[in-house]
């Protein structure tokens, strides 16, 4: 019984916690693009994820058409809804609470970018908005610059993650913040999640060797040729990135370092 | 009476409730919330809640999004 126990401590232990949930996955994946209710359901299968962002938008009262909600299993996936389109922490504060009138739990990602052409987050509203949002209850994860000084300023204000981008949302240009997403996984408290402009699975495989916790794709599994296989390249490199991370990867050297013996050549 | 729908006029029989409107515009109840004059309203109110004239109603529904 206590090596039994030992395994499941082990388990949990290399699981990913975010406030009071453990998660296997460390793949979060939007919703957002898809082609289809049915390839988006596939993927989200195939990704592995178990936890999967939603957005708020008026009802087309012209013509009302399937609300998604439905298609995304509540008993198996942790809904976190965003607030994407909020411009100020106002309209972020006040989609936060919808979404949580609508019975969509106290999980909230909270994104707040005013300039739409390149969607980057407003730094300023969004401490605001985590602000007022921790101290009325909810489990903020805060869409953010990579900002080591932000992040740490959201910490304090009790974020239960930081979510630093990689590059602009469906860019899919990669980790173009990479070194001050490092400064921020080597002084972060919380978990840390890179989202966005994640654009191919090698991406992700980097960012968890950064040591990320977590990371958050929707673009480039949406568009992808095939969605469903996209979704599960993901998954395996998040997968061995991680591993990698966890087995500790070698130096880097500016010079050569022999891999074969330097002694007994032959003449 | 008149009202405004997601900024649109509406005509609707008078004392309305939100469940009402709902189902006059035809609406999935399912997973929508609703503002009434800026103020949320949670599903398990929308029998309970009459819309006045010239209030203002938004309602939201869940999209695919990032």
């Amino acid at each position: 019984m206590l090596g039994t126990n030992l395994i499941i401590n082990e388990k949990l232990n290399r699981m990913l916690k975010i406030a009071d949930k453990d998660f296997s996955s460390r793949l979060l994946v939007g919703t957002g693009k898809f082609a289809s209710i049915e390839i988006m359901k596939k993927a989200i299968e195939a990704s592995g994820a178990e936890m999967v962002t939603v957005a708020l938008r008026r009802v087309d009262i012209n013509n009302p058409q399937e609300n998604m909600l439905g298609a995304v299993d509540r008993s198996k996936y942790v809904l976190l809804p965003n607030t994407s389109g909020a411009r100020d922490a106002e309209e972020a504060v006040r989609l936060a609470r919808l979404a949580r009138a609508a019975g969509c739990g106290d999980w909230l990602k909270l994104e707040v970018t005013p300039d739409p052409r390149y969607l980057l987050p407003d730094p300023v509203e969004t401490l605001k908005a985590a602000e007022i949002l921790v101290k009325d209850g909810f489990k903020v994860l805060p869409y953010i610059g990579a900002d080591p000084i932000l992040a740490k300023h959201l910490e304090e204000a009790g974020t239960v993650t930081v979510m630093p981008l990689g590059s602009p949302i469906g860019s899919n240009r990669g980790i173009k913040t990479k070194d001050f997403v490092k400064i921020i996984i080597e002084q972060a408290q919380v978990p840390v999640v890179v989202d966005a402009g994640l654009g191919a699975p090698s991406h992700a495989a980097e960012a968890m060797e950064m040591g990320a916790d977590a990371v958050l794709v929707n673009t480039a599994i949406a568009v992808a040729e095939n969605p469903v296989a996209m979704a599960e390249a993901f998954k395996l490199a998040i997968t061995a990135g991680r591993q990698a991370y966890e087995a500790g990867l070698g130096e880097i050297n500016i010079t050569a370092s022999a891999s074969s013996p330097l002694t007994g050549f032959l003449n | 009476m008149t009202i405004t729908v997601n900024s649109e006029k509406k005509e609707v029989e008078k004392n309305i409730t939100l469940a009402e409107l709902i189902k006059f515009l035809e609406i999935d109840e399912i997973a929508i919330v609703a503002e009434v004059s800026g103020k949320i309203i949670a599903p398990d109110q929308y029998n309970s809640t009459v819309i006045q004239e010239n209030e203002n109603v938004e309602l939201i529904r869940f999209v695919g999004g990032g």
